[in-house]
């Protein structure tokens, strides 16, 4: 009995033996090194196929990366505990493994508690909020359209698992249920203005118009809509603007035309103000297809083409197989038997008799918990190029006195974040730059990473001082 | 100024009396002049640099890496001499040949890089004069420690095709003096995590060319070179381990240069990526033969293999894929040429295996 125990433990023993040596072995060394760089070779292909974002989901921040690494971590420790006990000439094969194995731990601790974020400052403004790549819904609902209580909250990967109407993920609503039904990862949107198909009367108005001029050439076709009834909606072209909305009784005195719904007479009653006067200088009704003339000195006719009491907002998208810069990401909401398209950072209102959800899908805000204040931006350029030779910001933060200075490469250390200057928008125009777009970061495994890098290029380096010693112990 | 111009070629082209011409270029000249002037007045620095300007007319003229390459031509021609016909007398020739050849590609990249205030290892052409460079130096440390010849022979064969074809494809490797971008600019670190990148890429392609050698001598037979081989073998070994010690460190630079510009030690960039990538094939074939996979011919082979790996992180990262943050060196070209030569490459491996299987 004793016997067959110990044969058994034998046996145990062997087999244990018997794994730690696989676990140990160069073999399985080679093989997983090898591995490792098929799998991030497929990750360069994905990024310029696709993009970063695409890269990380798809292969470096996946299962297998993980397994791999994960395999590549038990190697290394299981080799270094077969070789105990270690002698003089194992030094360089320690360093290196064991600085691989606080690099690879200091990555892990950035990955789970870093914060790697961007923020965007307009000159002249302030922000407070990173933006970091989770993306999540929330929605909130209202009984009276004025007053939001947040319903959910929910951080969601629509990128690595979309939703299907097999598989849709489910919002539960007071009497109807929201889905989320599919998703797109790359799709250009267009506007599309329509009639609900339920009114509700809570929606606002639109209106598509023209402005039209022969002598300075102008021809401009727009939807100005409401998001809500009695929201005063703009449509901004430079020397003017137009309102849809109540009039205020006095202009600012600019070249401003309201045009208020009157849903009633099925038209809109319009008041033009103008520059340098406070007085309305012409009021008057319009219905669909009426034109008139404002009055101002830039010789325009305005028409009407289109009323919509009641009017939505919907997207019409077209599919990219591949990200470009005009591309964003949608996902598909059902709701009461009706499909709705939600841009990536975008909302869209839900209506039924009783209540109102506003439900958004966007990036994860973080509140920094102080406000970075772009005073300034400047930005040099190489002699007679538009190529940009450096450029850097003028910010203020709270508790430091003065303006700091953040450029290419001096970012602002405060509280635990460093913000560095990562790149800028400009207006395409007249080319001057409009915001400053600052990386936010926080990285608690950098100093494990430095350490673990330091240990490593030690033994690499001590590999050449042993070798020699070791060559002329014995010749192998 | 540009009336000045048009004028003067107005005449030309009008095929105007000589005088005319002559008064018109006169007249371009001298509002040439104005115009330096006031730009020099606008600019003070800038045109303060005017000797450096002849500087660069001379460096222009004088092309010190056209001689430098025959200068390492002909050092490799002496080396062959000495190594086929077994003349070891005529070795310090060869040695003298490649030194001179020697001074004058570290006099180009010198003057280079006074010219422009920076190291020059900035675009494809820069990095490849400043590799050959780096293969010269590695092969002459390893040629006086193993004394095989055939080191050296590799590091001066090489050195002169690199240069070579650095100087005859302008298109895809542009020599001109262009400034930098913004990302680039007089950063330390940068500078040193690229020539740290490139110069382990020196020894690769050292041990690539080792491993040609070393092929061939498969080719001609394994058996009566066997001494050959094993040396062969040892030094394709050794050039990988001198990669290795430059291109880790050198990868682990690029990081702290990131996390110092971008607060990111590691981005997945396509082209750090595939810089580990290169890395982590050395380290494979490194730790193949510490566990006895990798035998001779396994090592030789993997000279030759593995280093494209190193010419996709080079050239194909920027050539091929296109994409990522390192996007100023980009331009295309010769991938076809790319392509063929390391599938040629492959094609020799695979035939001196089957050679050797026989
Ligand atoms: C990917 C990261 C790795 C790096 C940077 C690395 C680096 C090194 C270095 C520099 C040496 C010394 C080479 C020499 O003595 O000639 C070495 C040796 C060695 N490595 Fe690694 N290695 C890695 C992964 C691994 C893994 C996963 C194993 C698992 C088995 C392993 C097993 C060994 C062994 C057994 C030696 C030889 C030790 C001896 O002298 O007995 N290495 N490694």
């Amino acid at each position: 009995m004793s016997d067959n125990n110990n044969d058994v433990v034998d046996a145990l023993k062997r087999r244990l033996r018997r794994l730690i040596k696989f676990l140990a072995s160069l073999k399985l060394a080679v093989v997983v090194i090898a591995a490792l760089a098929c799998v991030i070779a497929a990750g360069t292909l994905i990024e310029s196929k696709y993009d970063a974002t695409a890269a990380r989901k798809m292969v470096y921040e996946t299962f297998w990366m993980y397994s791999v690494m994960g395999v590549l971590a038990t190697n290394l420790i299981a080799v270094m505990v077969d070789r105990w006990p270690w002698k003089r000439r194992h030094t360089p094969f320690i360093f290196a493994h064991i600085g691989i194995l606080i690099l690879m731990l200091g990555a892990v601790i950035t990955q789970k508690y870093g914060l790697d974020g961007s923020v965007r400052v307009g000159i002249g403004e302030s922000n407070q909020y990173v933006i970091v790549p989770e993306t999540d819904i929330l929605v909130y609902t209202s009984f009276d359209g004025d007053r939001y209580t947040k319903l959910a909250e929910q951080n969601v990967d629509f990128f690595t698992t979309p939703p299907t109407p097999q598989k849709p993920l489910i919002v539960t609503g007071y009497n109807s249920d929201i889905k989320f039904t599919a998703y797109k990862p790359y799709v250009i949107p267009s506007h599309k203005v329509t009639v609900p198909k339920e009114l509700s009367g809570r929606r606002g108005s639109a209106l598509r118009f023209q402005i039209q001029s022969e002598k300075i050439k102008v021809n401009v076709v727009e939807w100005i809509v409401q998001r809500r009834p009695n929201e005063v909606a703009t449509h901004d072209f430079g020397p003017a603007q137009l309102h849809l909305g109540l009039a205020p009784a006095k202009g600012r005195g600019a070249n401003e035309i309201y045009f208020t719904p009157d849903s009633a007479k099925d038209g809109l009653k319009y008041v033009v103000f103008k520059k340098d006067s406070e007085e309305p200088v012409k009021t008057g009704f319009i219905k669909e297809g009426d034109i008139f003339n404002p009055g101002w000195k830039m010789p325009i006719e305005v028409r009407a083409l289109r009323y919509l009491p009641e009017a939505v907002e919907e997207w019409d998208l077209q599919d990219r197989a591949s990200p470009t810069p005009l591309t964003t990401s949608a996902v598909k909401l059902e709701f009461k038997g009706q499909d709705h398209w939600l841009l990536l950072n975008d909302t869209v209102k839900l209506f039924t008799q009783e209540v109102v959800y506003i439900v958004s899908y966007g990036n994860r805000r973080l509140d920094l918990g102080f406000p970075i204040r772009l005073k300034n931006f400047e930005i040099g350029r190489y002699q007679g190029t538009a190529k940009a030779m450096a450029y850097k910001s003028m910010v203020e933060v709270p508790d430091l006195a003065g303006t700091q200075e953040i450029s290419m490469n001096e970012p602002l250390k405060y509280r635990g974040f460093t913000i560095y200057q990562a790149s800028f928008q400009e207006d395409p125009k007249s080319q001057m730059p409009t915001a400053s777009i600052f990386s936010v970061n926080q990285d608690p495994g950098r100093w494990l990473k430095y350490l673990g890098c330091f240990i490593m290029v030690l033994g690499i380096i001590m590999l050449f001082y042993f070798r020699k010693k070791a060559k002329k112990e014995s010749p192998v | 100024m540009t009336k000045a111009f048009i004028e003067h070629i107005g005449a030309l082209a009008k095929g105007s009396p000589a005088e005319q011409v002559t008064q018109a270029a006169l007249a371009l000249d001298a509002s040439v002049l104005k115009f330096r002037e006031q730009a020099k007045s606008n600019n003070p620095e800038l045109y303060s640099q005017e000797s450096k300007v002849k500087y660069e007319v001379f460096y222009n003229h004088f092309h010190p890496f056209r001689w430098a390459y025959i200068l390492y031509m002909l050092a490799s021609v002496v080396i062959l001499i000495v190594w086929s016909m077994d003349k070891p007398g005529v070795m310090k020739f060869a040695w003298v040949l490649a030194c001179s050849g020697f001074a004058l590609h570290t006099f180009g990249f010198g003057i280079r890089m006074y010219l422009m205030d920076r190291a020059p290892v900035t675009n494809m052409y820069e990095t490849v004069v400043w590799m050959s460079w780096g293969a010269v130096v590695f092969s002459s440390v390893l040629e006086i420690i193993y004394r095989y010849r055939f080191i050296f022979f590799a590091g001066t064969l090489g050195a002169m095709v690199s240069l070579i074809i650095a100087d005859s494809a302008p298109a895809v490797l542009d020599p001109s003096l262009q400034p930098l971008e913004a990302v680039l600019r007089s950063n330390y670190w940068l500078t040193i995590h690229v020539m740290t990148i490139t110069i382990s890429y020196a020894a690769f392609f050292l041990a690539f060319v080792l491993g040609d050698i070393g092929l061939i001598y498969y080719i001609r037979g394994e058996q009566s070179h066997k001494e050959k081989i094993q040396a062969i073998a040892v030094s394709v070994y050794r050039a990988m381990q001198i990669g290795i010690c430059f291109l880790a460190p050198g990868i682990i630079l690029g990081g702290i240069w990131a996390d110092y510009s971008w607060g990111r030690f590691w981005g997945w960039d396509p082209k750090e990526t595939w810089a580990l990538i290169a890395l982590l094939g050395y380290l494979a074939v490194l730790h193949g033969r510490l566990g006895g996979w990798f035998k001779n011919f396994g090592t030789i082979a993997a000279g030759v293999v593995t280093f494209s790996l190193v010419i996709m992180a080079w050239y194909g990262v920027n050539f091929v894929l296109g994409a990522g943050l390192h996007s100023y060196g980009f331009g295309a070209g010769g991938v076809e040429y790319v392509a063929a030569f390391i599938g040629a490459h492959f094609l020799l491996v695979l035939y001196a295996s089957l050679v050797r299987r026989k």
